[in-house]
């Protein structure tokens, strides 16, 4: 399977990268997904997939109260913050007509 | 006095009898950092928080209170955030990122008197098997003469700042062999835990079903001393174990201080006969060989196993891995944290720009690889058949490891490479031959030195056990350990 300007631009869109065709062949996607398609000749029948080899299950946690994070301290890493210091900022998502 | 002739047992005996300090032995360290800075194992040095943890030993030891890591300096591998210590991931995406809360494995070393002497360098967001794909630049094997060779990855920081004598002690991560190949490039022991056994939390997630912190030490011991810290149930963690931790460390403690004789009468060691006809260097072949017969002399009796579908490990992990990393670093949107160009007039320019920057060549690499194998019409022909691959992989071990007590298999199919910046992706990716089916299974596995090749370079082989029977994995590296005698102890 080949990496064609339509799936370069869907990946692209899909990962949020600005992937040109150029960048695109020189990460020699082509190459590693037919390597990876090698292993259609392994015999897989009636095997169910394995996700995690944990072989616990995830159990509830306690319902008390915990300690969470500071606005403070979440908004350390970032300038991305309304005037007030309450909320991320974005450049606006819903467009007027 | 050098650090590099110190294990952490025998600094803990001189701690504990008053012959040297924890402010001597940072002393040591901080000197040997400043010396060896050209292997460039570190991102971040901590001095003055290490100044402040050394003093803090020594009172500790004043009062006849110290704890099991008391006075040793430690490195952490820059994927665990440490509370207002910068913590990259080996990315210009999380350059200037300051962590305000302490993962789990950081915090259980701190907790038990570990000297932090800093944060190591590596594979950006721990994707690479030469510590070339770094932010910050390349890291220089130790063993290099003439021609700079690969420390391994990602975890090459910390395996240098270990091997070379900067510290006693460095934390790591395996996803796909991200410790034990390293230790076996630069002649030290590198300890991956069973998947589960130690806590995620606070570690900067690469392929979340495959990551395991684990420890480098150079010795067997040492990565015991090491497992003993940080092993046990995390509730913030939901994949943490909620099976005690074993003690992993006064048998151990025990030979070592009876310094009696060592056998293998009982044991029985698998070998997976498919490994015969893989890609193997010679000398890696022959130490193989070499290191079972002085095992069958000491009493160990060889099984030949199995495992067919050893050779779709590869493809299999990659497919996994890289279809996690994806989702995982979905979160990297130069908004809430990390690299953000603002430039952009939209939420989506913003973002794209932010990650398009932040993220180097490889890692976009995976990002859209993995991408592409969870994408509509190819999810069930990629991500699910690899997952089916790893269930008949799994399901082979485990019939495997009802033959014998541990399987012994190279670490790496070759001694460090000559660095080399133009390597093809696939070839780098085939560095992790023989640990990635680990990481699939989810079994512990340890990386011992079996010696120096003809060429002076360290031979790493590793043993692998079934999951959570990391205590009786120890107890026999240990035992091999003496037997082959194969570590360069006094740092290189």
């Amino acid at each position: 399977m080949a990496f064609t300007k339509a799936m370069t631009d869907k990946m692209s869109r899909l990962s949020q990268l600005e992937l040109t065709e150029a960048v695109a062949s020189n990460l020699k996607l082509d190459s590693i997904l037919e390597w990876v398609g090698e292993l259609k000749v392994c015999d897989t029948e009636g095997i169910d997939p394995m996700f995690s080899t944990a072989p616990f299950n995830m159990k509830m946690r306690e319902d008390k109260k915990i300690s969470t994070p500071t606005r403070e301290e979440i908004f350390f890493n970032t300038s991305n913050v309304d005037g007030d210091k309450k909320f991320f900022s974005i450049p606006k998502v819903i467009e007027t007509k | 006095m050098k650090i590099s002739k110190l294990t952490v047992y025998s600094a803990l005996k001189l701690l504990k009898s008053g012959e040297m300090t924890a402010t001597e032995i940072l002393n040591l360290s901080l000197e040997a950092v400043e010396e060896k800075k050209e292997l460039n194992a570190f991102i971040t040095t901590t001095i003055e928080r290490a100044g402040k943890d050394a003093i803090c030993s020594d009172t500790m030891y004043k009062d006849k209170k110290p704890r099991l890591l008391e006075g040793i300096p430690i490195a952490h591998k820059d994927m665990f955030c440490t509370k207002n210590i910068k913590t990259t991931a080996g990315s210009k995406m999380l350059e200037n990122f300051v962590p305000q809360y302490e993962s789990t494995v950081s915090n259980k070393l701190k907790e038990l008197g570990t000297v932090l002497i800093g944060k190591t360098n590596q594979d950006e967001f721990g994707m690479g098997s030469n510590s070339l794909h770094s932010f910050f630049g390349s890291i220089k094997n130790p063993y290099s003469c003439k021609e700079t060779l690969s420390p391994g990855g990602s975890s090459g920081g910390s395996a240098v700042s270990v091997a070379s004598g900067q510290v006693l002690l460095a934390t790591g991560t395996d996803t796909g062999g991200s410790i034990r190949q390293p230790a076996s490039y630069n002649g030290i022991v590198g300890y991956k835990p069973t998947y589960g056994l130690v806590s995620r939390w606070g570690c900067i997630a690469y392929a979340s079903s495959l990551d395991c912190p684990g420890i480098f030490g150079k010795t067997v011991l040492d990565t015991a001393y090491g497992l003993t810290s940080i092993a046990g149930h995390d509730e913030k963690d939901g994949t943490s174990s909620t099976e005690e931790a074993e003690d992993y460390l006064t048998t151990l403690i025990k030979m070592e201080e009876e310094q009696g004789s060592i056998d293998l009468k009982g044991y029985k060691i698998g070998i997976i006969k498919e490994i015969e006809s893989m890609t193997l260097s010679d000398e890696v072949r022959e130490k193989l060989s070499t290191t079972k017969l002085k095992l069958e002399k000491s009493g160990a009796e060889f099984i030949e196993l199995s495992i067919p579908s050893l050779k779709f490990a590869l493809p299999a992990y990659y497919t996994i891995a890289l279809a996690e990393s994806s989702a995982n670093l979905a979160r990297y949107d130069g908004i809430r944290y990390g690299h953000s160009d603002t430039s952009g007039k939209t939420f989506i320019d913003r973002m794209k720009l932010s990650r398009t920057q932040g993220f180097g060549e490889e890692v976009q690499r995976r990002i859209i690889l993995g991408t592409t194998v969870l994408a509509s019409g190819f999810y069930d022909a990629y991500f699910i058949k690899a997952s089916k691959v790893r269930r008949v992989l799994y399901n082979e071990f485990q019939v495997a490891f009802k033959k014998c007590d541990s399987i012994l298999m190279p670490t790496t199919p070759n001694t460090a490479p000559v660095i080399d910046d133009t390597i093809s992706p696939l070839k780098e990716y085939s560095l992790d031959l023989f640990t990635v089916p680990i990481n699939l299974i989810g079994s512990p596995a340890i990386s011992i030195p079996a010696g120096l090749s003809d060429r002076g370079l360290p031979i790493g082989l590793q043993l692998v056990s079934k999951q959570f029977e990391d205590a009786k994995l120890l107890k026999l590296a240990y035992k091999i350990e003496h037997i082959i005698k194969g570590q360069k102890n006094d740092g290189v």
